[in-house]
C-alpha cells in the first residue's frame, strides 16, 4: 500500500507509477462483461496505456471527473477467481491484495457484473467482497438483462452484498450518473461499507471454496433474479452452426479470408499515402539544406537545437527521463550531428531519420486495420469460437487453438500477430507462439518473393508462382516445425487442455474498436519506433563511413559511363557495410553468396525489403532503378563471379529465397518481441535461432542444388 | 443415478460430484463452474465439447472433461439430434 514510488528502474525506463496521493478507481471484473465497454465510456478515448515494473501486461488508465475531482481509472484485465491462471489476471489478483510493486491498492473498487449472467459473476464478487475494500457494484448489460425479461431486485441484491448496486449500461450511458455519484459518495466515505461479513457461507468451509461459492451465488441469484427459461436461445442456435468440427472451421477460415482481403485492399492506400509523404518530407528536407557555404556558428546552432529537438522527442516517446547519463548522451551525439559536413548531415536527415521513420510507419495501417477488425470478433463473441473450432487441429503441435489467430495474422505482419498472443493464457505456450510468428511470410516479404521469382523465372509465370506458394509453405512449415520442437525442448511442457467460455454473441461496439486501435498503435509507435529510429542511424553510419577518398571517387567516375550510380557503388563497397559483406564472405559462400548479396544481407538486417534497394546499389543500378523490376533483374543475370561464372543461379537463387523466408531480418518485430516478452533475452534467442536455422536451410539448398545440377 | 466422467457423457442434464484433476487445472475448472454442486448440462459432444453451466455455455476439451466425475439426474435426459450427428456418443 505504501510502495513508493521509483523514479526510474535499473534500465533507465520511466516506471510511470501511480502518482502517490493520486485517487484512483478500479474497474474489476470477469472477462465478457462489458468492463472495457464500460472504462471507454467513462474515460472517453484519451485513455493511454500504462507501462508498470517487472509486469509485460497493458494496463490502460485514464481519468473521470467527479464532483469530488479529476480520480484515475485503471482498467484491470478481466478474470473468472483471483485464483489467478494467465499472467494477466495474476497483475489483477495481485494489483487487488496489494502484492503489485509500485501500485498502491486502488481506493475504490468498481466490480463490474453482467446483469444477464449474475449468477456465474457473482463467484468474483464474492471473492473480491471478502477482501473488504470500499466497492461499488456496476450491474452492466442492465438494458440488455431487461430486455430478455431477466428482473433483478437491485436493493435487495444491494442488501446482500452489502455495498451499492448500480444498474448501468455502458453501451447506452444508462445509470453512468448514479456509479459517478456512487463512487464519489463511496470515497467521501459517506457509505458505511463492509461493516459485516456479506456471507458467511466461506467461512469455516473446509471443502472446496468454490463449490461454496457458487452456492453462495446460486442463492442469492435464487433470491433477487427471475431468469426466464428462454435465455440463450439464440447464441444456442449460432452456435449450433459455429461450433461443428468442420463447419465451424470452414466458417473461420471464411471470416479471416473476408478479414485478410479487407486489410490487404484497405491498407495499401494508406500505405501508399505514407511512403509517398515521407518521400515528399524527404525531398522538401534535402532542398531546405543549403547546398551553398552557411555560416558555421549559424549552421551548428540550427543542427544541435535540431538534434535536441529529436532527442526530446524520442525520450519522451520511449519514456525514457533525463537523467545525466541520457542527456550527455544527447548532448554528445548532436554536437557529432552538428560537426557533420552539410553533405552528411543530408544523407543522415533524409536516408537515415526520415527514411527510419518512414520504414516503422509504413507498418502502422496494416497493424491498425487487423486491430480493429480483431477488436470487433473479439467483442462480438466469435473469437472464443474461432479458438474452439482450431482447438484440435492446433494440438497437434502443442499450441492451444487461441494461437491460431495470432499466426493468420502474423501473414499480414508479425507484428500485430505478436500482440495478439496475449490471449494465449499460458506463458509458455503464449512464448512459443511468439517466437514462432516472425517465420510466417508477412508483406514486407513480398517484394524479396517478387524479384527473386523474376529473377528464377522470369519466363515462365507458372513456375514463378510456384515460387511463391513455396515460400508460404516453407514459413508455415518452419514456424510448426519451430512450435513442435521448441515444445519439447527449452519450452517443455504439456498441451494445456482447453477450457474456454463462450461468451453470448453480440453486436461489437465501434468505439472499442477505435480505442484498441488508437492504443496499440501507439504502443508501437512509441516503443517500436524510437529503437528502430536508433537501429535505422545506425546502419546508415554503417553503409556511409568510412567515405571514398577523393581520389577515388574520380576515378570511379572516369571509368564508369553512369557516373553517380557508380560513385554510389564504389562508396557502399568502401564502407564498413561494404567491408563487413566482404569479411563474412567465407561464411556465406557455401550458400552461393558472393560479397555482394552479403552487404544487401546486413543492411536489410532492420527491414528484409531494403535487400531489393541495397541489391540494386551494390550492383551498381542505382537506388531509384530499384522500383523497376526488369532493370534490375536483369542487371543481377549478367552478374558474374570472379572466374566468369553466373552469380544468380537457380541454386543461389533458390538459397537466397530460403534465406529470406526464414532469417528474422526485421527490427519492428524484434522491438515487440522484447515488449510482449519482457526482456531482450527472448528478442535476441528469436534472432539467433531463425537465422541459424535460415543459414543451415539455405546451405543445404545451395548444396543440393548444385549437387543436383539444378 | 449413475456416476461417469463427462468425456463419455451424451448430451443432457448432469449434477458435478468431483474434479479429480490436479493443480491448475483444477481451478480453470473450478471457476468455470465445473465444480461439485452444480449442474452441467451436455450441450454438443465431441472433443472440445461444449456445456452449459451456471448460465454461460462452456467449450471443454475431452481430456480435462475424463476429470470430472458426474452422476445423471435422470431427468431432462435430451438425448437429442446433436448426439447423432456427432457420432462421437461412447461411453
Amino acid at each position: 500500500m505504501t510502495e513508493v514510488c521509483h523514479e526510474s528502474d535499473a534500465s533507465g525506463q520511466l516506471t510511470d507509477p501511480v502518482r502517490p496521493g493520486s485517487i484512483t478507481v478500479a474497474l474489476v471484473g470477469n472477462p465478457n462483461t462489458g468492463k472495457t465497454t464500460l472504462f471507454n465510456k467513462l474515460t472517453g478515448l484519451r485513455a493511454r496505456t500504462a507501462n508498470f515494473p517487472g509486469i509485460t501486461v497493458d494496463l490502460r488508465r485514464g481519468r473521470v471527473e467527479l464532483s469530488s475531482g479529476l480520480i484515475d481509472v485503471v482498467d484491470f484485465p478481466g478474470l473468472y477467481s483471483l485464483n489467478a491462471v494467465s499472467p494477466e489476471e495474476k497483475v489483477t489478483a495481485s494489483a487487488l491484495t496489494g502484492e503489485l510493486p509500485g501500485m498502491p491498492v486502488s481506493d475504490v473498487i468498481v466490480l463490474v457484473l453482467d446483469a444477464t449472467n449474475l449468477e456465474r459473476n457473482l463467484v468474483l464478487a464474492s471473492e473480491v467482497l471478502d477482501l473488504r475494500l470500499p466497492t461499488v457494484v456496476a450491474l452492466n448489460q442492465f438494458d440488455a438483462a431487461r430486455a430478455a425479461d431477466i428482473k433483478i431486485d437491485v436493493s435487495k441484491l444491494s442488501d446482500e452484498l452489502k455495498c451499492q448496486v448500480v444498474p448501468v449500461s455502458a453501451r447506452t450511458g444508462e445509470g453512468l450518473d448514479t456509479l459517478r455519484a456512487a463512487v464519489d459518495e463511496t470515497l467521501s466515505g459517506k457509505l458505511s461499507i463492509l461493516s459485516q461479513d456479506h456471507q458467511s457461507c466461506t467461512v469455516g468451509c473446509t471443502g472446496c471454496t468454490f463449490a461454496a461459492r457458487f452456492d453462495w451465488a446460486e442463492s442469492v441469484t435464487n433470491a433477487n433474479v427471475d431468469v426466464p427459461a428462454t435465455q440463450g436461445r439464440r447464441t444456442d442456435a449460432i452456435d449450433r452452426v459455429l461450433t461443428r468440427p468442420i463447419v465451424g472451421v470452414v466458417a473461420f477460415l471464411s471470416v479471416m479470408l473476408a478479414v485478410f482481403y479487407l486489410i490487404f485492399s484497405l491498407a495499401s492506400i494508406p500505405m501508399d499515402l505514407v511512403d509517398s509523404a515521407f518521400g515528399a518530407v524527404g525531398a522538401y528536407a534535402e532542398r531546405l539544406i543549403p547546398a551553398g557555404p552557411v555560416s558555421p556558428g549559424l549552421w551548428f546552432g540550427a543542427v544541435f537545437g535540431l538534434s535536441m529537438g529529436f532527442f526530446a522527442a524520442g525520450y519522451a516517446a520511449a519514456g525514457i527521463s533525463w537523467s545525466r547519463t541520457s542527456g550527455a548522451a544527447a548532448i554528445a551525439v548532436a554536437i557529432v550531428v552538428s560537426l557533420l559536413p552539410v553533405e552528411d548531415f543530408r544523407s543522415l536527415l533524409v536516408d537515415g531519420v526520415i527514411g527510419g521513420v518512414g520504414g516503422v510507419v509504413i507498418f502502422l495501417p496494416q497493424i491498425c486495420i487487423l486491430f480493429f477488425f480483431i477488436s470487433l470478433l473479439e467483442d462480438s463473441g466469435y473469437m472464443a469460437r474461432a479458438a474452439f473450432v482450431m482447438e484440435r487441429l492446433m494440438q497437434f503441435v502443442g499450441l492451444p487453438g487461441k494461437a491460431f489467430v495470432p499466426m493468420l495474422s502474423a501473414h499480414a505482419c508479425a507484428i500485430p500477430g505478436i500482440m495478439a498472443a496475449r490471449v494465449i493464457e499460458n506463458w509458455r505456450d503464449r512464448l512459443v507462439t511468439i517466437l514462432v510468428l516472425p517465420l510466417l511470410t508477412c508483406s514486407a516479404r513480398l517484394p524479396v518473393y517478387t524479384m527473386i521469382a523474376a529473377l528464377l523465372f522470369s519466363d515462365s509465370p507458372f513456375n514463378a508462382a510456384l515460387v511463391f506458394v513455396g515460400a508460404y509453405v516453407l514459413g508455415i512449415a518452419a514456424a510448426l516445425f519451430s512450435a513442435w520442437c521448441l515444445k519439447r525442448t527449452i519450452l517443455r511442457g504439456d498441451p494445456i487442455p482447453l477450457v474456454i467460455e463462450l461468451p453470448a454473441y453480440r453486436v461489437p461496439s465501434l468505439r472499442n474498436a477505435v480505442a484498441t486501435v488508437i492504443d496499440r498503435g501507439t504502443v508501437f509507435v512509441r516503443q517500436a519506433g524510437t529503437v528502430i529510429l536508433l537501429i535505422s542511424v545506425i546502419l546508415w553510419a554503417l553503409a556511409t563511413y568510412p567515405k571514398l577518398p577523393v581520389s577515388d571517387t574520380a576515378q570511379a567516375v572516369s571509368g564508369q559511363s553512369s557516373a553517380e550510380e557508380s560513385v554510389a557503388q564504389e562508396a557502399l563497397a568502401y564502407s564498413f557495410a561494404g567491408r563487413a559483406g566482404q569479411l563474412v564472405e567465407p561464411i556465406f559462400r557455401p550458400l552461393g553468396f558472393d560479397w555482394k548479396i552479403n552487404v544487401a544481407v546486413i543492411t536489410s538486417f532492420a527491414a528484409r525489403e531494403v535487400v531489393v534497394s541495397t541489391l540494386a546499389i551494390v550492383y551498381g543500378i542505382g537506388e531509384d532503378s530499384a522500383a523497376d523490376e526488369a532493370t534490375l533483374v536483369e542487371t543481377l543475370r549478367r552478374q558474374n563471379r570472379p572466374d566468369g561464372s553466373p552469380v544468380f543461379t537457380k541454386a543461389t537463387g533458390f538459397s537466397l529465397l530460403v534465406f529470406f523466408v526464414l532469417a528474422m531480418q526485421c527490427l519492428p518485430t524484434q522491438a515487440v518481441t522484447k515488449r510482449e516478452t519482457g526482456s531482450w533475452k527472448w528478442a535476441v534467442f528469436q534472432l539467433v535461432y531463425m537465422s541459424a536455422m535460415a543459414y543451415v536451410a539455405a546451405l543445404v539448398t545451395f548444396q543440393s542444388c548444385t549437387a543436383l545440377g539444378i | 443415478m449413475s456416476q461417469t466422467t463427462l468425456s463419455g457423457a451424451a448430451s443432457g442434464t448432469y449434477r458435478c460430484i468431483d474434479v479429480a484433476g490436479k493443480g491448475e487445472q483444477v481451478i480453470r475448472l473450478k471457476r468455470m463452474g465445473i465444480c461439485s454442486g452444480r449442474r452441467i448440462s451436455v450441450v454438443q459432444t465431441g472433443d472440445p465439447m461444449i456445456l452449459r453451466v451456471v448460465g454461460a455455455r462452456v467449450g471443454l476439451s475431452r481430456e480435462l472433461a475424463g476429470t470430472v466425475i458426474v452422476e445423471s439426474n435422470g431427468v431432462n435426459a435430451d438425448r437429442g439430434s446433436s448426439v447423432s450427428r456427432n457420432g462421437d456418443n461412447r461411453d
